[in-house]
């Protein structure tokens, strides 16, 4: 018997995604499908699965994604879906614990990857919200200034989640600083 | 990064080491845990993102791609043995050191 939850969670939250995902798969539900704010789960033995959630690489080229999904998939993890950039993987758990990064350098490049993400696009609806906001002036105020100020007020908030991941990442590389990892 | 004093990270010392034969990805997985007699577990992340970023420093290569198999096998190439080289020698002053001063040698 399966059940579909809908469920908001912001980019610079998906370690909490991560959990709230595992604390069901802990409670006997294991996630078969995903969407965009929609998880689909099934029923396992409480504690049956681990599931990671990873931001792919923007590979060039179809071949290598292939090559890396098989990688995971001969590791013993399967591909329960993706939603745009984000992959969602399970493995049953075993006596080593399923990750997907086990060194510090390539979990810090793993919260790299999304950072670039956030500053770019946090950045574009901050210029796209200013520019706006001086133009609409001229000619159509009372339409355009509510966008602008929008598109503003987003802009600051992935900015803010730009700054969230660089405060785990700074985290990470505190903790390595007496053992490499 | 040849030729400077970085450590690498013990994933890439371990892969490098792996790929004086041929190895497809999970082949290095199994190796690198054997040799290091099941301490060092890559993860499928770790390994593919140490892959790309040796194949782009010419420290691996990637063999030519025969008819019949699918997956890619990687190699190490010259310039891979001499950054591991240097790693070695970084290690050994490491480990001799280490020894003088904890045995009063």
């Amino acid at each position: 018997m399966s059940e579909t939850k809908r469920k908001w969670f912001w980019a610079w939250d998906f370690d909490k995604e991560e959990s709230w995902i595992n604390q069901m798969a802990a409670a006997g539900k294991v996630l078969s499908k995903v969407g965009f704010t929609t998880y689909t789960f099934e029923e396992c033995e409480p504690g049956e699965y681990t599931i990671r959630m990873e931001l792919l690489e923007n590979l060039k080229d179809s071949k290598s994604k292939e090559e890396y999904l098989e990688l995971t998939g001969n590791s013993g993890a399967e591909l329960i879906g993706k939603v745009n950039r984000w992959a969602y993987f399970r493995k049953k758990s075993s006596e080593d614990d399923f990750e997907l990064f086990s060194d510090v350098s390539s979990k810090v490049g793993h919260l790299n990857r999304l950072r670039v993400l956030l500053a770019l696009i946090g950045t574009m609806e901050l210029l796209i919200g200013v520019n706006n906001t001086i133009r609409s002036f001229d000619v159509l105020p009372m339409f355009g200034v509510p966008i602008a100020i929008l598109l503003i007020a987003l802009g600051v908030l992935i900015l803010f989640g730009f700054c969230r991941i660089s405060y785990l990442r700074s985290q990470l590389i505190k903790e390595n600083t007496l053992f490499e990892k | 990064m040849a030729g400077t004093n970085n450590a690498l990270t013990e994933a890439v010392y371990y892969i490098l080491l792996s790929l004086h034969q041929p190895l497809h990805g999970y082949g290095i997985m199994q190796k690198v845990e054997e040799m290091s007699g099941k301490r060092v577990k890559l993860a499928a992340g770790t390994l593919y993102g140490a892959i790309n970023a040796m194949l782009d420093k010419h420290w691996i290569e990637a063999l030519p791609e025969e008819l019949d198999s699918r997956k890619k096998e990687y190699v190490i190439t010259k310039q891979g043995k001499a950054v591991l080289t240097a790693e070695i020698a970084r290690l050994k002053e490491l480990y001799e050191n280490g020894i003088a001063v904890t045995e009063g040698r």
